[in-house]
């Protein structure tokens, strides 16, 4: 297997809270990502799945290099992006682009579709200061994203959320990234739209080779657009596995959960609710951190904390009394 | 199961159980919105009921009109721009359009009560969740504080609020986000409402606990023989707890029926297209979209709403808007179906 | 499908054909136009009469002071004593005449050319200043930002009117120092407002999708922040000018403000309390012109405000 385009290494986050104007001592730590670790192949899509405060935007974030890391180590194509030069970091950020869940605040106001689509080809792209030339790699990125070029001139506030975010696709691609990091893309949008954005996306990967890393709390979506998946749990991955082999035999009882609380529209079997909600990261639970609200948890899941270990070839699962 | 004695207009037990008089009526409601762009008709002749112990789902996406639908019973239209232009709300025989606003102010929170995606947009931040509910059952019933505390931990009980006593002193900040729609939910029903509106209960929520509130709901709803409007855009969500199902569009029903008939035999194409389009656990490939995007609702399509995006238009389609009418080979009563090419040969 | 083909009567496809083509052609021509902010601003307070009479009203107010020496009818300090304090409408005199026997109508022209500068300048000053501080502290809110905020929460302190009647007094009267004043008190209060926007824009995602593409911190500021956080900044500007105007003519009417002989609306209607009893116009008509300006100022404001809403748009 050939060097992945992406490697995580037990990257992590802690917020300090609390602290007033004159004491920096934190009150309390915030875990929101707390050792994670995977990779994402050239062409491939790591969906990683969960629910909210899980560390999966956090996670996201510190990929973009929108937020540093509290430890861990990220490498893209081999290099350790934190040791990166001024001059790798333009590459990079060339590399790797992002498309962000809300349609409505990720478009400046202020702006006309150009300006906005044509922001990273003036910050990143070579030929950013011929206007022309400019001008026109916008009306082709439109029209790849199945907007009207005509529409230009427009501002954000003329546009529906669909098309919206197909201009937020569009900014993404304007530098022709290797890399894109979709947070919870459709998650704000119709369901009559919500199709067309993942066939444009699936359409788009396929044309361009493009790896995603695809951020959701949708397992329907997930499994539809993921060669590979990773569920978080309280700012760990719980399992991780190839998306047929997860959505068929989950091993970890909390995808196994997850599974069954997505709601079919043939009713289907009753799903299995899981007790109490989610603890807060700021006092993650002893040992294995889903035992609380866990079936199947017994005195042992409080004391040791199950590492994510191989159950098949591919599959990966955090658990000591994993669902056979 | 009775919180509170119930006075005047409750239900009789015997309209509880049955179906033959509706719970609400909603009779050819329009809302339309005055704009600078010009008359937005948010809600356009819509019509449906609901009877005791039912749950009705009205189902669209953003812009079909189903919130106004909501904010229209709960008499909560925006005005300006917005207005109930025509129509009937009948609750309980009794129309709610044109009441005064003390009237319907008497009657919110009472004999209806509703619930919405987001709690915090319903609880009062800077009070506590005891301050709130015993406010709201002091507000329409002849209680002491003493007695309505006692409800309200009553209440806080019967939504599975773990510790209420320990909730009760609570501000809406110290909870998490299903707790805070469990409390909402507790407000809502202190009062016993004959009558719940859902404005996407579930939807600001995580899926496992998405599952806990629907329970709720259903469970809440069996025992107290309370109706519910169920306003969402989530298939799911309607398979979970739907009754009946109202399927809307760019502010007009495009299809009605039983939760089986809309979600196993949907007829109109853009309830069938809206059902292709979601993607499913164990399915992979490329998702059959409906092209397109909703009409702009200050430019109406002359004919069906959404002949533009339809995979069976024909020009007639644009002639002039189709009757809501029922289908050739569906016997059920209230199955109906908006669409000239669904139109049994007379 | 399983429904069966219905027959359409031609009539019926003709007339679907006709509506269809007219509806398409209306949707083509809507998207066309492109919609700025700026366009929807304007479209929102065409509809408001008032602000738009307020608008117009102090136009022609300030029109009237530039061109004071062409339109007024006499010289600002020409007197005529014979005249003195004659009521308004006295022949040749619309506004009556002061103490002094100076056309009041004219001096209100000249007046203005003081009145409307010393109030205005120093909030156009502020409001430059207060915005890059109010930039700086709302989007590093740590450390620099922290700061700027704690050091201009001393100024809220100290009671706005006293504060300028302080500076004013330090620094001793004048024109100059009049302005320096008012800018020394509005900085804060801008500044706030600045901040309080700031801070809600730079959680904005394009803020961070303009970082994804290596965007330098400034510029991040100056072209994605800044045009956000102008709404609020104009309507308080707007709303606060009316009450500069009177505050920079209340500080002269106590002295502290411009000197005779140069006139302003203040020094107008402090002149005119010692006849208030005989000749009540010479102090009441330079008032009700600085309440009418106030006014005007403040319905713009609202006007600005309320245009500015979203939620008033659909």
């Amino acid at each position: 297997m050939s060097e992945p385009l992406l490697e995580v290494r037990d990257l992590a986050k802690r917020f300090p809270i609390g602290g007033g104007f004159l004491s920096r001592r934190p009150a309390a730590e915030l875990r929101a990502v707390d050792g994670v670790s995977f990779s994402i192949a050239e062409g491939e899509t790591l969906g990683l799945v969960g629910e909210s405060g899980c560390g999966k935007s956090t996670t996201g974030k510190m990929v973009m290099r929108l937020l540093a890391p509290t430890a861990g180590r990220i490498a893209y194509a081999g290099e350790d992006v934190a040791g990166m030069t001024d001059d790798r970091t333009r590459w990079f950020r060339q590399q790797v682009q992002m498309v962000f869940q809300d349609p409505f605040s990720s478009l400046n106001p202020r702006k006309t579709v150009a300006e906005i689509v044509g922001q990273p080809i003036a910050l990143l792209g070579e030929d950013g200061g011929d206007r022309r030339r400019l001008r026109e790699r916008v009306f082709e990125l439109l029209d790849m994203v199945g907007l009207d070029p005509n529409h230009a001139n427009r501002y954000p506030h003329q546009f529906s959320g669909g098309q919206r975010q197909r201009i937020g696709i569009a900014r993404a691609l304007a530098v022709r990234p290797k890399l894109i990091v979709l947070d919870e893309p459709v998650s704000a949008l119709d369901l009559s739209i919500q199709a067309q954005i993942i066939n444009l996306l699936t359409d788009l990967q396929r044309e361009f080779g493009l790896s995603y890393l695809f951020i959701s709390h949708d397992l329907n979506v997930v499994e539809y657009l993921s060669h590979r998946v990773a569920v978080m749990y309280l700012g760990k991955i719980v399992e991780a596995a190839p998306a047929e082999a997860l959505f068929r035999a989950p091993k970890h009882p909390y995808t196994q959960a997850l599974l069954s609380a997505v709601l079919s529209e043939d009713g289907g079997s009753a799903p299995m609710v899981l007790e109490g909600e989610i603890p807060s990261p700021m006092a993650v639970p002893s040992g294995c951190r889903f035992r609380t609200r866990c079936p199947r948890a017994e005195p042992r899941c409080a004391e040791v904390e199950p590492a994510l270990e191989p159950r098949a070839a591919t599959h990966r699962a955090a658990c000591h009394f994993p669902v056979s | 199961m009775t919180l509170v004695e119930d006075r005047g207009t409750a239900p009789s037990p015997a309209l509880r159980s049955g179906s033959a008089a509706p719970l609400l009526e909603v009779r050819n409601l329009s809302t339309h919105f005055f704009t600078d762009r010009g008359v937005v008709k948010a809600v356009d002749d819509v019509s449906f009921s609901v009877a005791p112990g039912e749950v009705v789902a009205v189902v669209g996406e953003s812009g079909s009109g189903k919130s106004v639908t909501s904010m229209s019973i709960m008499g909560l239209v925006p005005n300006p721009p917005g207005r109930i232009v025509g129509g009937q709300i009948l609750l309980q025989g009794r129309d709610l359009v044109g009441l005064p606003r003390k009237a319907m102010q008497d009657i919110r929170g009472d004999r209806i009560a509703m619930i919405f995606q987001d709690p915090m947009t319903s609880l009062d931040p800077v009070f506590t969740v005891e301050d709130q509910m015993v406010e709201t059952l002091r507000r329409h019933r002849d209680l002491s504080r003493g007695e309505a505390r006692d409800i309200a931990l009553e209440t806080l009980d019967k939504v599975h609020v773990p510790d209420p006593p320990r909730r009760l002193k609570a501000y809406p900040f110290e909870l998490s986000g299903g707790l805070r729609q469990r409390v909402m939910i507790a407000i809502a029903l202190s009062c016993q409402p004959a009558l719940l509106i859902a404005d996407e209960p579930t939807t600001a929520l995580d899926v496992t606990v998405q599952a806990q509130i629907l329970q709720l709901l259903t469970e809440l709803q069996r025992d107290n023989g309370m109706g519910i409007v169920l306003i969402t855009h989530d298939f799911g969500v309607v398979a979970q707890c739907a009754d009946r199902v109202v399927v809307m569009y760019a502010g007009r029903v495009m299809e009605t029926g039983s939760r089986e008939a809309v979600l196993q035999r949907p007829r109109h194409p853009y309830t069938q297209a809206l059902l292709r389009s979601r993607p499913r656990l164990g399915e992979r490939g490329r998702l059959t979209a409906i092209p397109g995007i909703p009409p702009d609702l200050a430019n109406p399509l002359p004919g069906c709403p959404f002949a533009n995006r339809c995979a069976e238009t024909v020009d007639a389609c644009w002639a002039g808007l189709p009757a809501l009418q029922s289908v050739a080979g569906d016997a059920e009563p209230g199955r109906r179906v908006r669409c000239i090419r669904r139109e049994s040969p007379t | 499908m399983t429904d069966a083909m219905q027959d359409f009567s031609r009539a019926e496809l003709e007339a679907g054909r006709a509506a269809r083509e007219a509806w398409e052609a209306r949707a083509k021509r809507d998207a066309r136009k492109p919609e700025s902010s700026l366009r929807l601003l304007w479209t929102a307070l065409k509809r408001d009469k008032l602000a738009m009479a307020s608008a117009v009203f102090l136009l022609l107010v300030a029109l009237a002071t530039i061109f004071a020496p062409w339109l007024a009818p006499y010289g600002p300090n020409e007197a005529n004593p014979s005249l003195r304090l004659e009521p308004p409408l006295t022949e040749g005199h619309l506004l009556g005449l002061d103490g002094q026997g100076r056309d009041i109508l004219t001096r209100l022209l000249y007046g203005g050319r003081v009145s409307l500068p010393i109030a205005l300048i120093p909030v156009a000053i502020a409001t430059f200043i207060s915005v890059i501080l109010g930039l700086i502290a709302g989007f590093y809110r740590k450390g620099v930002g922290e700061v700027i905020m704690r050091v201009l929460d001393i100024f809220y302190a100290f009671p706005t009117v006293m504060l300028a009647i302080a500076i004013a007094g330090i620094l001793g009267p004048g024109m100059m120092n009049v302005m320096l004043s008012i800018v020394i008190v509005l900085i804060p209060y801008i500044t706030r407002v600045v901040y309080t926007a700031t801070m809600v824009v730079s959680e904005e995602d394009f803020v961070q999708a303009a970082r994804a593409c290596g965007a330098s911190d400034t510029r991040i500021i100056f072209s994605e922040v800044l045009p956000n956080v102008m709404s609020p900044v104009i309507v308080y500007g707007t709303t606060t000018m009316g009450l500069q105007v009177v505050f920079a003519a209340g500080l002269s009417f106590l002295g502290l403000g411009v000197q005779p002989p140069i006139a302003d609306w203040g020094i107008m209607t402090a002149s005119g309390r010692d006849v208030l009893s005989v000749a009540p116009h010479v102090s009441t008509i330079p008032g009700i012109v600085l309440l009418l300006v106030a006014l005007a100022f403040n319905l713009v404001g609202d006007g600005l405000r309320d245009a500015l809403d979203p939620r008033l748009r659909l």
